[in-house]
């Protein structure tokens, strides 16, 4: 499709308003209100916006271009042509609404269908044209952040390539991949093909058991089909197999029963004589255990009352020599012990003898009396206080006469005595007192106010009273009488040592009876080793217990033969009958018949016998329900065979394994179509990355370059300096924009005939950018029509001299 | 003066043949028959002295009297010195009231020519002055895994002399049965070691030796004597085998069968795959044929039609069809690039795929579902 004229009347502010737009390359330049945007619009309802809406939608749509003030609807006239032929589209808004739409022979007034025909024809959808085909200056510089938004649609993009490319010579790949899906869901439906099983339900297998009824695809039904005859050879394999183990058993019963009838019927008549002949076996053993203890009751009887007796006498003996190696022994054992007590006894004489001499010089140091002792102490403890006060009160005496003559001195407690006195005087001492008479004169002197004759007379008292104890204990001095004491008192204790000794050394009893002890053993006989004394008691104790034991046995056993028999003679006369019953048993047993072969007891062939007898009758009712089986499983067997079952189950598989192969070549197939839309060499959108980087390296002098992640611009190298997209210079980023508008607009159109129209995107461009940019938009419009929408002078004149201002050229 | 054994087993007389039409099916049920009665006619053709069914004569122990009596009949008709009748795993003897048995015990009775051997006890024969001894093994069950031959060693042993062969029923490990099959299991080696000269055994329906003739071999399959599925790729067969002294000297495989089953399974993706099959189709005596075709690949429409067409001419010749082809069409990179634009979607998926030799025929299902997308 390529615009030939639009007439705007009305439109926005445009009363009636016409524009040629037949050229390759429309220029529309104009200053600011001129009405670029209302024309981009009118253009737009007029491809796209059914004329007949609802008031909501038509005031969301053409309501803000319905004229001002109180204009109530708006019309656009579009001519363009399409495959040679020019159309004429006329269309009015609001009030009167109505469409139509001419061309050649064809005539379109109904909405719907004016606005089918143009979907036809135009190609590509209004979001086509919205965001790629129609480009104002604001969703210009919005361009990346736009694609960046909208990434999911990119790849609509893609599809409309493809579908762009889908012509008569290829196919639709929405379709094909409807189509693929369905072949998918219905080979796979409610088939896990990892698994090689039908899916699970909330984690339960759905077998044959319990198969999907509904969704399920050709292989699962396949699957099922060939499990249930997988399931029916097993079946027929059990049954088959139940079958044998049944007949087999049935087979075992039956030869059981012959085998039992055959032994029944030839040793069944020996029953009773072999009953006989058990009880005759059971019964001769015991009998002959009878008269084999009767035998020996009846000879051991008088055997052992001789036993007795004969020990009887013996025994008494034997217990004289025991006695006499008893005692024999115990005057051994006293000898043995009288050399201890001998040497006790000598121990107990020298003590004796010790204790005796100590008592001898006890007597010969006599006491001279702890009484009498202490009263010499006391004595001698006086008379030297006194000796030693009358000392200390000793006189000095002097007497001078003029002329010789004679006085009488008394000194002391002393007679006076006449002494002589010469010229050289008379000199004496006294104790405590001297008395000097001369010439009838008496002198005396004392020495202290004591009374001194007390103390004399006490003094020669206690003198007096000790020599008389000194006399009486034969001492000469008081010292005298301590030794006397004390070698008194040593010699005692010593005769009191000895005692304890030899009394200790009695051990209780009596010298005398010691020295009795001692003669006895003097007295004893002699005697022979103790060992061989006990070995000859030990024997004669041990035949002692013997002929006891024996005597004791031989008369428990007489008790106990009185006791069954009670007398010898009755044995006698029972040992007689038992011989006599045993013989005829014997001879009962012999006429009875033998026991068959290969049975060791009559028991046990009789248990054979009951137990084939039993077999008879439970035999037959076993094989009646063996039969019974039998014939069960052979009905339910019917005609069936496991072989023809395998058969069947392999063919099934086949045809499941046919239907598995076809699915996965069924995902072959859009695993491939998938790898093609996922980019092979001919992805469009890769030449699309590779045109916006030579249309931007081309404005931008090739002073930059573009580097690309998927099909996004990443960044741009200018100068080694790298900078992400967003962060470029106006100009620099509005290259970028309509470098990518350019590509998206060839992309979709690809070479086919269309248009794009763009409003002033070269403003952020300066000159040398603009003049590559204008360049490259002459050249889109030898491929695509281009409606170019100005402000600019200069971008005008750059891209068509002539443009005028408000009209197209 | 040598014996002579004519080895057949897997006779499978009554075999139902349910999957196939009345007239078909008739025609199956007959040869077995008459299969047995070539091979009667063969042995007394070639002086054979004794006639050995190594199990599975019959196809099931419920065999109808009427295919026991015409079996009897036929064997009857042996001139050596015995029909030596083993039960196999599908005739199973469990008894003497086994019902299979006790009627061919009946049609048999005064045929003293024939010999059932249903229990493990050695059968000896004298011919021209030689002692031969038959160590039977027959199948006590259908299902039964263990082998019956252990018995034979020690029975060996006792009868130094003469010629001894044994006869069993069962699968033989590494001649191929699958697990399920493999009932009476016997160990190649056991069955060498058994003290016979041979084994004449029965259960598997392909014939051992695999070589056509030869002199020495330690035991034989008889394989079935005329083909019984589509799984039997042989045209019948059963040994005929001479011993001298105590061993065999020679033996010769036999092809008494006159049907075939014959299952083409290729893949067809030209003009001369198509041709190769019509040959092999044409290789057959159709009229005793039983075909099945399992046909795969990938044929363009003209080519599609030739074929079927070209089938449509052979099948009434052959005894009966069975066609279970899957063919589609065919698409290459000429045609592609003749219907398709070259840079186009279904171009390049296309020949993605035609390059794809893991899945030949997504190329061809994909051309398939873009033709459907654009006619619709």
């Amino acid at each position: 499709m390529r615009l030939k004229t639009i007439r705007l009347y009305p439109f926005g502010h445009f009363t009636d308003e016409s524009w040629d737009l037949e050229k390759p390359l429309v220029v529309i330049h104009g200053p600011n209100q001129l009405g670029k945007s209302t024309l981009r619009q009118a253009i737009f309802h007029a491809l796209f916006t059914p004329t007949k809406l609802t008031t909501t939608k038509l005031e969301s749509t053409v309501g803000p271009w319905l004229p001002l003030p109180a204009g109530d609807y708006a019309a656009v006239t579009l001519t363009f042509e399409h495959d040679g032929t020019t159309w004429t589209l006329e269309k009015r808004w609001g009030a009167g609404q109505s469409s139509g739409l001419r061309g050649g022979k064809t005539a379109i007034g109904e909405p719907a269908a004016v606005q089918a025909k143009l979907g036809e024809m135009l190609a590509h959808g209004e979001a086509t044209f919205r965001h790629v085909l129609f480009t104002g200056q604001a969703e210009l510089e919005q361009t990346l952040a736009t694609i960046k938004n909208k990434a999911s649609e990119l790849r609509d993009m893609r599809d409309l390539f493809k579908a762009a490319a889908g012509a008569a010579a290829d196919v639709d790949e929405q379709t094909l991949r409807r189509l693929l899906g369905e072949k998918i869901k219905e080979a796979f439906g409610r088939w896990e093909d990892d698994r090689g099983t039908p899916e699970r339900q909330k984690g339960k297998e759905k077998g044959i058991d319990d198969p999907w009824i509904n969704g399920a695809g050709h292989i699962a039904k396949a699957w099922y089909t060939w499990q249930t005859h997988e399931a029916e050879r097993n079946t027929v394999l059990r049954i088959e197999t139940e079958l044998d183990r049944v007949t087999a058993e049935a087979a075992t019963i039956e030869q059981e029963i012959v085998a039992a009838d055959e032994f029944v019927k030839r040793f069944g008549g020996l029953r009773d004589a072999l009953v006989e002949r058990n009880l005759l076996n059971e019964r001769v053993p015991r009998l002959e255990q009878d008269v084999a203890t009767l035998g020996a009751a009846f000879v051991g009887w008088p055997t052992a009352e001789a036993a007795i007796n004969e020990w009887s006498q013996r025994k008494p003996e034997l217990e004289t020599d025991r006695d006499r190696l008893v005692q024999e022994r115990a005057d051994a054992e006293a000898r043995k012990a009288g050399a201890a007590i001998k040497a006790a006894f000598e121990r107990i004489s020298q003590a004796k003898q010790g204790w005796e001499d100590a008592q001898t010089e006890a007597m010969n140091h006599p006491d001279p009396g702890a009484d009498r002792l202490r009263k010499i102490e006391q004595l001698v403890t006086a008379i030297t206080a006194a000796e030693n006060k009358l000392a200390s009160r000793e006189l000095s005496w002097r007497i001078d006469a003029d002329e010789p003559g004679s006085v009488t001195v008394g000194r002391g407690v002393e007679p006076a005595e006449t002494v002589a006195v010469g010229p050289e005087g008379l000199v004496g001492k006294a104790e405590a007192r001297v008395r000097v008479a001369a010439a009838g004169i008496r002198l005396t002197v004392e020495s202290g106010g004591d009374d001194i004759d007390a103390l004399f007379a006490s003094l020669t008292e206690n003198r007096a009273t000790l020599t008389g104890l000194l006399e009486a204990c034969g001492a000469a001095s008081a010292a005298a009488v301590q030794v006397m004491a004390v070698l008194h008192r040593e010699a005692a204790a010593a005769a009191m040592n000895r005692k304890q000794v030899y009394e200790s050394l009695l051990l209780g009893k009596t010298f005398e009876q010691w020295m009795e002890e001692v003669g006895a053993i003097e007295n004893l006989p002699g005697t022979r080793e103790t060992a061989v004394i006990d070995e000859e008691i030990g024997t004669k104790r041990m035949r002692l217990e013997e002929g006891n034991a024996t005597a004791r046995k031989h008369a428990d056993t007489i008790a106990d033969w009185k006791q069954k028999y009670t007398d010898h003679d009755t044995i006698g006369q029972k040992l007689l009958e038992a011989r006599a019953e045993l013989k005829q048993n014997k001879d009962q047993l012999a006429s009875l018949p033998v026991l068959p072969e290969r049975f060791v007891s009559v028991q046990e062939f009789l248990d054979r016998l009951t137990a084939d007898n039993q077999l008879q009758v439970d035999g037959q009712k076993q094989l009646t329900v063996k039969k019974e089986d039998r014939a069960r499983l052979t009905t339910e067997l019917a005609d069936r065979r496991s072989e023809d079952a395998a058969e069947q189950a392999e063919f099934a598989k086949r045809v499941f394994e046919r239907a598995r192969a076809k699915g996965r070549d069924y995902l072959r197939i859009r695993e491939e179509l998938d790898g093609i839309a996922a980019g092979g060499g001919d992805d469009p959108l890769a030449n699309f990355s590779a045109k916006v980087a030579a249309m931007f390296s081309q404005i931008t002098g090739q002073a930059a370059t573009l580097a690309f992640v998927g099909q996004l611009p990443a960044r741009v190298d200018r100068g080694g300096v790298q900078l992400p997209p967003e962060r470029l210079s106006h100009g620099a980023g509005g290259a970028l924009a309509l470098a990518v508008r350019l590509a998206m607009a060839e992309a979709y159109l690809d070479g086919c005939p269309g248009f794009i129209m763009l409003d002033d995107p070269l403003v952020n461009l300066d000159k040398d950018r603009m003049a590559e940019a204008a360049d490259i938009l002459r050249k889109f419009s030898e491929r695509s029509q281009v409606i170019f929408l100005t402000c600019h002078d200069h971008h005008a004149a750059r891209l068509q001299p002539s443009a005028m201002v408000g009209q197209a050229e | 003066m040598p014996v002579r054994i004519l080895h057949t087993a897997d006779n499978h007389v009554g075999l139902p043949f349910k999957q196939y039409p009345a007239d078909v099916r008739d025609k199956l049920v007959e040869e077995r028959f008459a299969a047995l009665g070539r091979l009667v006619e063969t042995a007394n053709e070639r002086k054979t002295d004794f006639f050995v069914v190594a199990g599975d004569l019959f196809d099931s122990t419920r065999a109808t009297v009427e295919d026991i009596n015409k079996t009897a009949g036929i064997l009857r008709g042996f001139a050596g010195v015995a029909v030596i009748v083993v039960p196999g795993n599908h005739d199973h003897h469990t008894g003497p009231e086994t019902e299979v048995w006790k009627r061919f015990r009946r049609a048999i009775d005064g045929a003293a020519i024939i010999d059932l051997l249903n229990t493990s006890v050695v059968k000896s024969y004298e011919v021209a002055g030689q002692e031969v001894h038959f160590f039977p093994c027959p199948c006590p069950s259908k299902t039964g895994r263990d082998s019956t031959i252990g018995w034979v060693a020690d029975a060996a042993r006792e009868r130094p002399n003469g010629l001894r062969i044994g006869i069993a029923h069962g699968n033989v490990t590494g001649l191929g049965l699958d697990a399920a099959d493999q009932y009476f299991n016997m160990e190649p080696a056991a069955l060498e070691s058994s003290g016979v000269a041979t084994w004449l055994l029965g259960h598997i329906h392909v014939p051992f030796p695999t070589v056509e003739s030869g002199t020495q071999s330690a035991y034989f399959m008889a394989g079935t004597h005329t083909p019984d599925s589509l799984r039997c790729r042989h045209a019948g067969s059963a040994w005929w085998i001479e011993c001298e002294g105590d061993r065999v000297t020679r033996y010769e495989r036999l092809s008494p069968g006159r049907l075939r089953f014959v299952r083409i399974e290729r893949e067809v993706c030209s003009a001369d795959d198509i041709a190769a099959v019509l040959a092999e189709c044409r290789g057959h005596e159709a009229a005793r044929t039983i075909l099945d075709l399992q046909l795969s690949g990938r044929l363009s429409a003209a080519e599609k039609t030739a074929l079927d067409d070209a089938i449509g001419v052979l099948r009434p010749g052959f005894l009966h069809v069975s066609d279970e082809s899957e063919i589609h069409g065919r698409i290459d990179a000429a045609q592609v690039a003749s219907i398709y634009s070259d840079d186009g979607l279904a171009a390049r998926l296309l020949t993605a795929l035609l390059a794809d030799e893991a899945h030949p025929d997504a190329a061809t299902l994909a051309h398939e579902l873009i033709q459907e997308v654009r006619n619709a």
